[in-house]
């Protein structure tokens, strides 16, 4: 690799660790330099993900490295275990363990007689892909170790796949997603994989009538709840009135359940008031064109995009911050720069645009931009609220408040 | 479910017992939260001289956490200097570093000329090793500026000490030698503001100029003068191996003044320091040292008797405990430690003389909560939760400014935090005869 002047694009590694942390009952142990999860905690804890009694470090030393010696390992398992009763720990090596060469899965595997809890290891250490990688990988393994076979079924239960902590605003898509959900078609979601849930209800995650895959990384794992539970999943995320409508329509037909017409007729009425026709955001006369640049993960480009459409708003833009390779025919339009300094090159030449993306995206592109914070890296735009999303009804709703506000500053 | 705070003290070992670090044991085998690591301290230490560049050699973990904290406006924002890295891939690991870091030099090289560049190896590269030096010295001899390179590894120590040490020793390599004047540099002062001290008042105050502040804002031109100085100030023992080397190369002379709690240590620190300056002892030191006497014996007759816990502070650690024990009459029970150092060795003898507590490693704040039911210390000196200490009747004794005082006002910071713990005590404890619950606890009356 050459010059990092920028945040990295966080390793698989790094992603794992966010999707397995938030797993209620179990803790995630890492086996490696205490720095790394010191350091990693000020990461987790802006993600909003608690790390008190959820994440512990063996630390390792010279006898480790040069030896060999798992004992740290083996006498933090079994403390863990014997302390904590945890249903599951995630052993997860760091860089330093994967360079060694430590075999964490045979060490779990001989541990597992010795210890109640449940012993998953993962041995990427981070030098596998990037953190694509390792949601897909986090995903497949939640639901390949935990979910249950069963032809248990409830009907007015969902699971969601591909809740990713790392994008900005996650916790807030998510609550948009399930309020959806109940008020369309009165149903409650039974676990979000990479966000929240027991170990419970990930085992029993096969009794949903329906998986909602938020994002293309989790399409594996929504194969393996079709294989082993026969649940039926549906792919994308709602965006927009119009995506949401469409997004709606779609799980009434896979689940021959009708959405709520209240909820159909407010989000009609609201596609009506801030149309073009009305005058509103979307207002059809225009000094100048409007323009915008994408950033942040595959799907929430998309997402945008078509969110922005419905405003007659042109993307011109849209840079992926993760590779494409897991990407299975990726759209047109979406790039992703493999080397730092094209993508710097690409931020610094908009002009006049609203900006959806990193903070970076705000630092490198000149003021002619207007910027709205919408993918991480997002250091100064810290996360408290749960209810703001991008994704849904409410999405759209700040969507068009901050297109209004693009309009306004850019004299469009 | 916790962990059985009686079951960790059976592990534990007393302070008469350890000679080295390799004696004493950690709280627990899981650590929450751990230990700080070398680039952390390397971080804290390039962030603030104004006109470096810090490039991080490591898989993106590391420099992703270091851009993390040392970008927006925080204690370890970067004040001026830029962080960049180098990050490793698996091509890198198998084959090396040196194609990447020679492109990662070409780039920063056509960007900008640095006036110094330090290169800080974490885990990875200390572990495959590659020759970090030898590729740095290529890259310094090409592009024509100086690159320092800081060995970071984590799994050879238990803190973040040794990160800034090693960046402070290998910028000797800046320094020239130059026509001395009445200045100081000040030597490992961590965080802080050294302006704000006493210490640098009576300085001021008798025409001596401050030069070089190493960690502190400076520049690399400052570091490069640094010789000129006709003392090193050094604060804290990390200060040592530089002070030790510009000695050698410079004879620039130094005086060990730490952050002292002891009215007589302090006294004597001051002498030493305006003698090695050759000059008067202020005389404003007299009224200071006599109301640090009386400050002391009147702390004392509140706080004689009580026990404590104490983890790493920024006070020189083991005289603080010397201190506390010998004039306050206080005892501690556990001492999380992070050395054992020879330098130290005298206080720890007054500690022992006093009392013999048990000892652990640092930073596992996880395990430390299940021994406040066990021994029920009356403060508990560091991090923590302060309401699952004062469930256990511990108080939490919390010295904010501890990174802004040398001197005497060490003494009154001291005698002051422990004094403020003892009235909040006392409150809890009343109020808890009285059955009226804490603001912030949890449930009914405690």
């Amino acid at each position: 690799m050459s010059l990092t002047r920028l945040f990295p694009t966080p390793s698989d590694r790094m992603s794992i660790m966010w999707t397995l942390m938030p797993v209620e009952d179990a803790v995630v142990l890492e086996y490696g330099p205490a720095g790394t999860t010191h350091f990693g905690n000020g990461l987790y804890m802006s993600l909003g993900i608690r790390t008190e009694n959820h994440i512990y470090t063996t630390h390792i030393s010279e006898d480790d490295v040069i030896m060999g010696d798992v004992s740290r390992l083996e006498a933090a398992m079994e403390e863990i275990d014997e302390a904590y009763g945890p249903r599951a720990i995630f052993v997860v090596g760091s860089a330093s363990i994967a360079v060694i060469g430590t075999d964490v899965k045979g060490v779990c595997s001989y541990m597992q007689e010795r210890v109640k809890a449940r012993l998953i290891a993962f041995d990427d250490g981070g030098f596998r892909g990037d953190y694509s990688f390792g949601l897909k990988a986090a995903y497949q393994l939640l639901a390949r170790e935990l979910v249950r076979e069963t032809k248990e079924k409830d009907p007015d239960s969902y699971v969601i796949l591909g809740a990713s902590l790392g994008e900005y605003r996650c916790r807030s898509d998510i609550w948009e997603v399930q309020n959806l959900m109940e008020e369309a078609f009165g149903m409650k979601c039974r676990c979000c994989f990479g966000l929240e849930g027991k170990l419970q209800d990930f085992e029993e995650a096969g009794q949903a009538s329906l998986a909602l895959v938020l994002r293309p990384e989790a399409k594996e794992a929504a194969a393996i709840l079709e294989e082993k539970a026969s649940v039926p999943s549906c792919y994308g995320a709602p965006y927009g009135y119009e995506g949401t409508l469409s997004w709606l329509e779609r799980i009434s037909g896979l689940l021959n359940r009708p959405v709520s017409p209240t909820l159909l007729q407010r989000i009609r009425l609201k596609m009506r008031r801030n149309g073009v026709s009305m005058g509103g955001p979307m207002g059809s006369i225009r000094l100048k064109e409007p323009r915008a640049a994408l950033q942040g993960d595959y799907e929430r480009l998309l997402g945008l995009q078509g969110a922005l459409k419905e405003m007659h708003i042109p993307t011109e833009a849209m840079i992926c911050m993760h590779s494409l390779k897991g990407i299975a025919d990726p759209a047109a339009g979406v790039v992703h720069y493999a080397k730092e300094k094209e993508r710097i090159r690409h931020l610094r030449s908009l002009q006049d645009c609203w900006l959806l993306g990193s903070a970076e995206m705000e630092q490198l592109c000149d003021g002619s931009n207007y910027f709205t914070c919408a993918a991480a890296p997002f250091n100064g735009y810290a996360q408290i609220a749960s209810h703001l999303p991008f994704m849904g009804e409410k999405g759209m709703d700040y969507l068009m408040e901050q297109a209004d506000r693009y309009f306004e500053k850019s004299g469009i | 479910m916790g962990m059985d705070g009686k079951k960790i003290l059976e592990r534990l070992g007393k302070l008469s017992q350890a000679e080295k670090m390799k004696d004493v044991k950690p709280l627990s085998y899981a650590l929450f939260p751990g230990y700080h690591c070398p680039l952390m301290g390397a971080m804290l230490t390039v962030n603030r001289i104004r006109d470096s560049v810090l490039m991080v050699l490591g898989p993106d973990e590391c420099s992703y956490y270091t851009k993390m904290a040392t970008g927006g406006s925080g204690t370890m924002a970067a004040q001026g200097c830029r962080v960049v890295s180098c990050v490793l891939d698996q091509h890198d690991v198998t084959f090396g570093a040196q194609e990447s870091l020679e492109e990662a030099f070409e780039e920063l090289a056509a960007e900008e000329k640095p006036q110094a560049v330090f290169l800080v190896s974490t885990c990875v590269p200390e572990i495959t090793g590659d020759d970090v030096e030898a590729i740095a010295a290529l890259a310094e001899k090409k592009h024509g500026f100086p690159v320092m390179v800081v060995h970071a590894e984590n799994f050879k120590t238990d803190d973040h000490m040794p990160g800034i040490e090693h960046t402070m020793e290998v910028s000797a390599r800046l320094m020239e030698a130059g026509p001395q004047d009445l200045s100081i540099n000040v030597l490992g002062l961590r965080l802080g503001e050294f302006a704000r001290t006493e210490c640098s008042r009576f300085l001021k105050e008798a025409g001596v100029k401050t030069r070089m502040l190493l960690p502190g804002p400076c520049s690399v031109q400052e570091i490069r003068e640094a010789p000129r100085a006709k003392l090193n100030l050094v604060v804290h023992p990390i200060g040592l191996p530089l002070a030790r080397k510009m000695q050698e190369r410079f004879g620039t002379p130094f005086v060990l003044f730490e952050r002292l709690s002891d009215p007589d240590r302090i006294l004597k620190a001051y002498e030493e320091l305006f003698r090695a300056l050759e000059l008067p002892v202020p005389t404003g030191l007299v009224p200071l040292y006599t109301e640090a006497l009386s400050r002391t014996q009147a702390a004392r007759t509140t706080l004689a008797g009580g026990t404590y816990f104490s983890g790493n502070t920024a006070l020189c650690n083991y005289e603080l405990h010397a201190f506390l024990t010998e004039k306050l009459g206080l005892s501690p029970l556990l001492l999380q430690i992070s050395d054992l150092d020879e330098i130290s060795r005298p206080y720890r003898d007054i500690l022992l003389q006093q009392a013999d507590p048990y000892v652990s490693r640092a930073a596992n704040l996880g395990a430390l909560k299940y021994l406040y039911p066990v021994l029920k210390p009356t403060y508990n000196l560091g991090a923590g939760n302060p309401m699952e200490m004062l469930a256990a009747g511990t108080a939490m004794v919390s010295m904010m400014q501890a990174y802004h005082v040398l001197g005497f006002e060490t003494n009154a910071m001291v005698c002051e935090a422990f004094l403020t713990a003892h009235d909040q005590r006392e409150q809890f404890l009343a109020r808890q005869k009285a059955g009226v619950s804490h603001p912030l606890m949890k449930g009914g009356p405690v």
